[in-house]
Formats: structure tokens, sequence, C-alpha cells
């Protein structure tokens, strides 16, 4: 017998949310927006121009067929510090989530498996971080790593990528403490609790792939706070520090010239948006995707 | 009710108790905490240093720095005195205060003004064709880096088109009045523009999004069928039936809210060279005057605190749904 209800049911989850998802146009087409991102951020070695090779007599060129985006004060190809600025804005966006979503993790998953004291503790310490204006202490911290001998300025993409992490890592904390108070009282914990598996093994095992199509939405929003956060830092001179191309950094010279060469404020600021309207176009389509009740 | 309103007020306690910690423990415990110069200074000895120290209290156990800080925050409104100017903290950012909240205030009264209208009629007419445009541009509109609008305005409104009369830029882009001119309310509008400009157009598309959302939870409710049922005009159970309900949790996002607001005015006023307290922050990050960063950073966070009190006061006692327990 075929009829279509039976064969959408005989479909594994997977499936279902996989055909879902490339349903969505906006978040196909983000999606191959952000692989031409990433592919394009990839071969950036490819341009004939060295992102740091400085070039004097060649200063502010509009943008033509040598100079794609044309040339900022110290006469660089903008074409080519804009790739190179790609990867570092990416890669930030990408560990500062990875980072940021392992701790919310772990906190959420402690705080609603075990409940009682340690679940009052860890939200009121979550409770606390919210209450931070975040930008303000990102700049401070930011400055004060930065006096520290030790870490060179070498290390400022990863001191970028702790700050951030240190600073979003609540809402994670937040979304999985909910899902894990409510999962732990189904009867699949209880069943493992009766044959005596252990709380960890519940916990990593047991629940926490069930709040994976969460985890993973909210991390697509994660990435896109990383990416304005680390190039809005960076922007305004804390963040990824000069000769070094961030998306960000590129922008705080250019303010500089807004009156003899508009171009260079354009196109770092279009990546961008760009790169995060397509993660929040994508976050959008998983969102669909993963929900049950979802009609499409 | 009462005794809610107690213990809700109560449990903000704890809150700033951790609260201060992090940030007194951000400061003192932290590498490059306020003798980090210092010890890098060639020209100061190690008795010097010791005697620095001494004068700063850094000799003393961990929890009697906390006490005698927040003794001073608390009793005295002493928040330290700025490293470079030498002057109050607390003096510093009470002269910025005014202007931040002059700009803040008017970019969200007018956020609010434009937001709900927009978030109620897209709501009203869900996956009309209006629906769709505000829907895409809104969701566009969180996708855009504030300072990049920013910027973006600067080249449009003074770098591009130019004023028809004078053959000048269109609108200034710096500070709150011209220079050398008189200081009237005129000019400071004048000034206001495009920062207000900025925050707001950021602003419009989270909160009409967030309106939308919320209205269209709303017109689910069975209240709003039996409103429709009884015969009720479509406009009167838009606008007064759902639109009030809506509104209240709007109260709560505004209070999470804060810390955003908070680095959007920072961004403009330091784009924009706006004297706020955003401006000074940026400034003193620039000189590392760590007691300005830190004056500033614990007033903002201060605030939050009281303003998610506020909300949650405010909504025990507009929505007589919330249960006091």
């Amino acid at each position: 017998m075929h009829n279509s209800v039976g064969e959408r049911q005989a479909q594994s989850l997977r499936a279902l949310t996989l055909r879902r998802f490339l349903r969505h146009r906006a978040a196909l087409l983000s999606l191959a927006i952000l692989a031409l991102m990433v592919l394009s951020a990839l071969v950036a070695p490819l341009s004939p121009y060295e992102p740091t090779a400085q070039n004097p007599a060649n200063d502010l060129q509009p943008p033509s067929a040598i100079h794609w985006f044309g040339t900022d004060d110290l006469g660089r190809d903008v074409l080519t510090r804009v790739l190179y600025g790609g990867r570092i804005s990416i890669l930030v966006g990408l560990l500062a989530t990875l980072l940021s979503t392992a701790i919310g993790v772990i906190v959420g998953a402690l705080a609603g498996y075990f409940g009682g004291w340690l679940d009052n503790l860890l939200m009121r310490v979550t409770d606390a971080f919210l209450s931070l204006p975040t930008l303000f202490v990102l700049i401070l911290i930011s400055t004060m790593l930065r006096e520290v001998p030790a870490l060179s300025l070498s290390n400022s993409v990863a001191v970028v990528i702790i700050v951030i992490a240190v600073l979003s890592w609540m809402w994670p904390a937040r979304l999985v403490r909910g899902a894990f108070l409510s999962l732990k009282e189904h009867e699949f914990v209880t069943a493992a609790h009766a044959v005596g598996v252990g709380h960890g093994r519940i916990m990593w095992q047991h629940i926490l792939p069930n709040t994976v199509s969460l985890i993973i939405v909210q991390a697509t929003l994660t990435i896109a706070f990383s990416i304005i956060t680390e190039s809005g830092l960076s922007y305004l001179g804390f963040g990824i520090q000069p000769p070094t191309p961030s998306w960000g950094n590129l922008l705080a010279t250019a303010q500089a010239y807004a009156l003899r060469a508009p171009w260079l404020m354009i196109f770092p600021g279009l990546m961008i948006f760009i790169t995060t309207l397509a993660v929040n176009h994508i976050g959008d389509g998983l969102r669909d995707a993963f929900d049950p009740f979802s009609v499409r | 009710m009462q005794a809610y309103l107690i213990r809700r007020t109560l449990q903000a306690i704890p809150l700033l108790l951790i609260l201060s910690i992090l940030l007194f423990l951000l400061v003192r415990a932290a590498p490059g905490g306020p003798l980090a110069q210092a010890e890098r200074n060639p020209n100061i000895s190690v008795v010097q240093l010791q005697q620095l120290r001494e004068r700063l209290g850094l000799d003393q156990p961990l929890y009697v720095q906390y006490g005698k800080w927040m003794r001073a925050i608390v009793v005295d409104r002493d928040l330290g005195n700025s490293i470079k100017s030498n002057r109050p903290v607390a003096e510093m950012i009470g002269e910025r205060v005014p202007n931040t909240l002059l700009l803040v205030g008017v970019a969200f009264g007018l956020t609010l003004l434009i937001a709900i209208p927009l978030g109620a009629l897209s709501a009203r007419h869900q996956y009309s064709w209006f629906d769709y445009t505000v829907t895409t541009l809104t969701f566009a509109g969180q996708s855009v880096p504030i300072y990049w609008l920013g910027l973006m305005a600067i080249l449009l409104f003074y770098v591009w088109l130019d004023n028809p009369f004078s053959g000048g830029p269109l609108l200034p882009v710096g500070g709150m009045y011209s220079l050398g001119g008189k200081r009237t309310v005129g000019d400071l509008l004048w000034h206001m523009i495009l920062p207000v400009g900025t925050l707001c157009l950021a602003w419009i598309a989270w909160y009409s999004r967030f309106f939308r959302a919320s209205m269209v939870e709303v017109f689910n409710a069975d209240y709003i069928r039996t409103a429709r049922a009884k015969g009720l005009a479509e406009q009167r159970v838009t606008y007064v039936h759902a639109l009030r309900n809506a509104i209240m949790p709007l109260v709560t996002m505004i209070a999470l809210d804060l810390p955003t607001m908070f680095a959007g005015a920072l961004f403009v006023e330091t784009i924009f060279s706006w004297p706020g307290m955003g401006r000074l922050f940026w400034d003193a990050a620039r000189g590392r005057d760590y007691p300005v960063l830190l004056g500033v950073i614990l007033i903002n966070a201060g605030l939050i605190v009281v303003a998610n009190l506020i909300a949650d006061l405010l909504y025990a006692t507009i929505d007589p749904r919330v249960k006091y327990k």
C-alpha cells in the first residue's frame, strides 16, 4: 500500500529534518553564500597581493580592474585584506561559539540535572553574567589581557575568542538547563536509573542527544553574535590588532578616510552583514526543520 | 502580592553580591591589574612599587580589599579617581550621564513609537505583502552591525549628500553642538538626527519583530476569539484587546535588552563623538584608565539589575495572571 501519509511516517526523523531544511529556500541560499564566503577565505593566498605588503605610492586607489575593492591608506589591496580578514572573523566566530556552547552545555546540564543548591548557585552566576554590560566588560578584559607581557599581541585572536565565549555561554546554559529539567522526568531516564546507569552516562549519553537540535539552533545565534561582536570590538580597537586584518579593524581605519576613500568603509561591513544574515537564515531554517510540528 | 514584591527585591541582593565579587576579582586578581603599568616602568624601583602597593591597600588580604572597596562605593559613593585626570570617577560619569540619557531616551522613545505599530500591523495582516516586507527588512536589520549602520549614515548624509543652501555636508556627524556656535536647542536637535537615527534603525528591527511575535501569540488566545465571537470590530480587537496584552512581554524584553542598548550607545557615541558615558568609556579604555572603566561598568551593571527588578515588579502589578509564589 502506498499512500503519502504512510510514506511520510516511514521516513526517519533525520531524513524528515533534512527534507524540511532543503525546502527552506532562504536557508539553502544562505548556506550556499556562506560556503562561498568560507571558500573565498580559504583561497585568499591565491590573490596576487600580500595582505600586509605596503605600497605607499599606490595609496587610496578607488576600485578598479587591478584592485577590485581599491587600496587603503598604506597602498594595500583591500580585497586581499578582506579575504584574509574573513579567515580571522569566521574562525573567531566558529571557535568562540564552540567554546561558549561547551561551557553553556556543561553548566546547563549540571544545573538542570542535579537541581538543588548546585542549580541555584549556577543560575545565580548565570544571572550575574547576564547583568553585565557585555561590550564594556569585553573591552575591559581585552585591554587588561593585552597588558600581560606573556600574552603577546599575536595572541589577540585567542584573547578575543576566549573573551567572547566567557560572555556568551549564558544563553546556551539557560536553554540546556531548561531542556534537562524536563527531560530528566521522562521514563527513559527513570529506566536508566533502574538498571544502574551512572549519572554521568545518563547526562551525556541519554539526555544530551535529545537536546542537540536546540543546541545547534542556539549555536547559529551565537555564531552571528560572535562575528558581530568580534568585528565591533576590533572596530573600536580592542579586538584583533593590525596589521592582522579582520573585518572589524578594516572598518576602524576606514572612518578616517570617509571623505577621500569611502569604498574602504563599504566592503568589510558588507561582508559582516552578508555573513551574519546568512547565518541567521540558516538558523531560521534549522529551527523550522527541527520543529516536529512544522508543516513544511 | 506584597510578599512577592519583597521576596523578589531580596533576590536582587545575592545577584548584586555575586556581580560585585565578579567585578572586584576582575580588577584586582586578573593579570594586568592596577599595578601592571607601574611594574613595567623601569623608573619605578622595587621599594617604590611596594610603597605604591601599600598605599593602594593591595598588600592586604583580598576579602579586606573587597570590603573596603564595597564600603567606599555604597557608603561614600566613591568610585576612586581617574589615573589620567586624577578627578573623581563618580563626578566624571555624572557629567556624561545626562547626554547618554538624552540620546538613548529619545532614540528608544522613537523606536517604540515606530516598532509597536509596525509589529501590530504586521501581525494583524499576517502573511500579507506588508508583513512579508516588514519581516524581511527586520530580519536584515537584525544582521547589520550597528557601527556599520553608523558609518553608512556618515557616508550618505555627510560625504555624499550636500546641503542645497550652504553647499556643505547635509548633516553634522560629530559632537552635540556646532563648534564655536551658540548652544541652541535647534542645533542640538540637528546634531541628534544621525546618532538617534542610527540607534532607531537598529532597535526598530529587534522590537518590531519581537512585538509581531508577541501579537501573533496573543491573537491565538481564547479571549481574542471570545472578543471576536461577541461581534467586536476587528479594529477594537486588535488595538484594544490584543495590543494591551502584547505590550506586557515588552516590559521584560526591554530590561533584558539593556546591555545591548548600552553597547549600541557606546558604538554610536564613539562614531559620532557624542560626549556620553560610552564615549567616556572608550576614551578611558584607550588610555587604560582602569578606575573610570570599572566605574562605568559598575554603574551600568547596577542599572541593569535594577531595571530587571523593576520590570519583574511592574509585570507582577500589571498582569494579574502572574502567580506570586
